[in-house]
């Protein structure tokens, strides 16, 4: 078997207290192509890696002053020379010799007298995997900068302020689970006074979700001026606009509904989103629930929506939500569900829309005790405010 | 344990399976001696340190601390062509990786430059 190829000139660290080891092992290493470095004790090894980080070590353990464990341990401990990788070379041969040396942070271990061919393979074979390990780790800081960078692209699609309607009270809040969100709403004043609204989920989640969700934002902006008042045809547009172009094998769905803030009338149309609620302030009323009026768009190209609509009274509550707040996993894989949403927006329907939105987030954050988010959340709360009492 | 092995891994094996107890006394000190290295025309290695380029010094220090022999032979040569009997024993240390003598003795050249009037 011969030793993997170098790819280069590495600079590796010999410590040993031994001249005769030093200059023979240096010697084989350089002979290797590399830059070898050859110093006579734990202290100096230290001095010499926090002045320059090697790409390896080749470490002795019985020095006087300060054994290879200590040293190594020292290098682990120290955020720049933490990831160098340390290969043990020493008399002893025990077994628990070579177990201490892994459990301090070795990544392998030679047996003294060695063989050149023996040092030259294992140290080739390292320098390799920290080579791998570091265009691991470029290539993942490179898509995570991208990543961030796709999810700032997404935010800057969400409308940057809301609107300000008299007798209406808005908060909307958007939690990817990841750097970009398959979730996205829209709240939208349009020029005639209405305010249209929106909340989709694309069924899915990461990069692809995010590039559909860009896609289906566009398609509907684009078709709910062209439809201002047929939310059933811009779901219609939008579906057979998604299946012309792309492969089919992602859905998304959607509440899209108009709302004339002066009458309180919406109308919508709703592509197999969960059902948005309607909650009256001070009243133990059953919750209104804005049903489905077809299905998930993406699926069949045929596929036909029907309008509803509904008023909404002084002092009630729209609430536009993603599964994301239902299927919310506390540690134990239990979920948030319909109940404690529901028992949560009743409990603060006497508060601000900003405060309804942050109680129902507050409570998943509670509920989910630190476990990993596991779907996007969008949230759109509309509260229509009570006219001002005039005194008599 | 594998031949060729060093005393001091025999004697630990054997007071770990034996028990035994070794009394050390300690060798008198042999290569180092207090006031330093010094060389055959008599001046102290610091001293005939303290006569090259402080440049050079810093440059040695360097690559004396990094234990980079080429780099340490690249200054030595240089100190060699200026100054023959230090570049030697300059030479002499390096190839025992003597670095710990070497770095003393640079910055104790330091110390005398930083005394030296002004």
């Amino acid at each position: 078997m011969t030793a993997p190829r170098s790819e280069g000139t590495e600079d590796i660290l010999i410590v040993d207290d031994n001249p005769a080891n030093l200059r023979l092992l240096s010697q084989m290493l350089t002979q290797r192509g590399h830059s070898v470095r050859a110093v006579t004790s734990g202290p100096r090894a230290l001095a010499s890696a926090q002045m320059s980080r090697p790409n390896l070590i080749l470490l002795d353990i019985k020095m006087p002053e300060m054994n290879g464990y200590e040293v190594c341990e020292r290098l682990k401990a120290d955020a720049q020379t933490r990831d160098v990788p340390v290969i043990f070379i020493s008399a002893l041969d025990e077994l628990e010799d070579k177990v201490r040396a892994f459990a301090v942070g070795a990544v392998d271990y030679i047996t003294k007298p060695f063989h050149a061919e023996e040092v030259v393979a294992r140290v080739e074979t390292h320098l390799a995997l920290r080579r791998l390990l570091q265009q691991l780790e470029d290539a993942n800081e490179k898509m995570t900068r991208e990543l961030a960078l796709a999810g700032k692209v997404q935010v800057s699609f969400l409308p940057g302020k809301l609107p300000h309607i008299p007798g209406w009270d808005l908060a909307v809040a958007l939690k990817p689970a990841r750097e970009t969100s398959g979730d996205f709403y829209d709240v939208h004043l349009r020029a005639d006074g209405k305010l249209a609204l929106l909340v989709a989920d694309v069924v899915d989640k990461g990069v692809g979700a995010a590039l559909y969700m860009a896609l289906s934002w566009a398609l509907l902006r684009a078709y709910a001026a062209e439809y201002p008042d047929q939310p059933e045809l811009v779901m219609e547009a939008i579906n057979q606009r998604i299946l012309v172009d792309t492969s089919g094998d992602q859905f998304l769905s959607a509440f899209y509904g108009v709302l004339d803030p002066r009458t309180g009338h919406l109308n919508y149309a709703n592509a197999g989103h969960y059902p948005p609620y309607i909650l009256s302030k001070g009243n133990d009323t059953t919750p209104g629930l804005l049903s489905r009026t077809g299905m998930l768009l993406g699926v069949l190209p045929e596929e036909k929506w029907s309008q509803a609509s509904v008023q909404l009274a002084p002092g009630e509550v729209l609430v536009l939500y993603t599964d994301g707040i239902l299927d919310a996993e506390d540690t134990a894989g239990e979920f948030f569900g319909q109940e404690r949403l529901l028992s949560t927006l009743q409990a603060n329907l006497d508060g601000s829309a900003q405060r309804i939105q942050q109680a129902l987030l507050e409570a998943v954050a509670e509920f989910t005790q630190g476990a990993e988010q596991s779907d996007d959340i969008a949230l759109v709360v509309a509260v229509r405010q009570q006219p001002a009492r005039t005194s008599e | 344990m594998r031949k060729p092995f060093r005393d001091q891994d025999l004697l630990a094996a054997l007071e770990k399976h034996l028990g035994a107890r070794f009394v050390y006394q300690e060798e008198p000190p042999a290569a180092a001696p207090k006031e330093g290295i010094t060389l055959p025309d008599g001046r102290s290695l610091a001293a005939a340190l303290g006569t090259i380029p402080p440049q050079w010094r810093e440059e040695l220090h360097k690559a004396t601390t990094l234990g980079n022999l080429q780099e340490i032979l690249a200054v030595v040569q240089r100190v060699r062509e200026r100054d023959f009997a230090l570049g030697q024993a300059l030479q002499r240390l390096a190839d025992g990786f003597a670095h710990d003598l070497i770095l003393k003795a640079i910055e104790q050249a330091g110390e005398a430059d930083d005394r030296s009037p002004q």
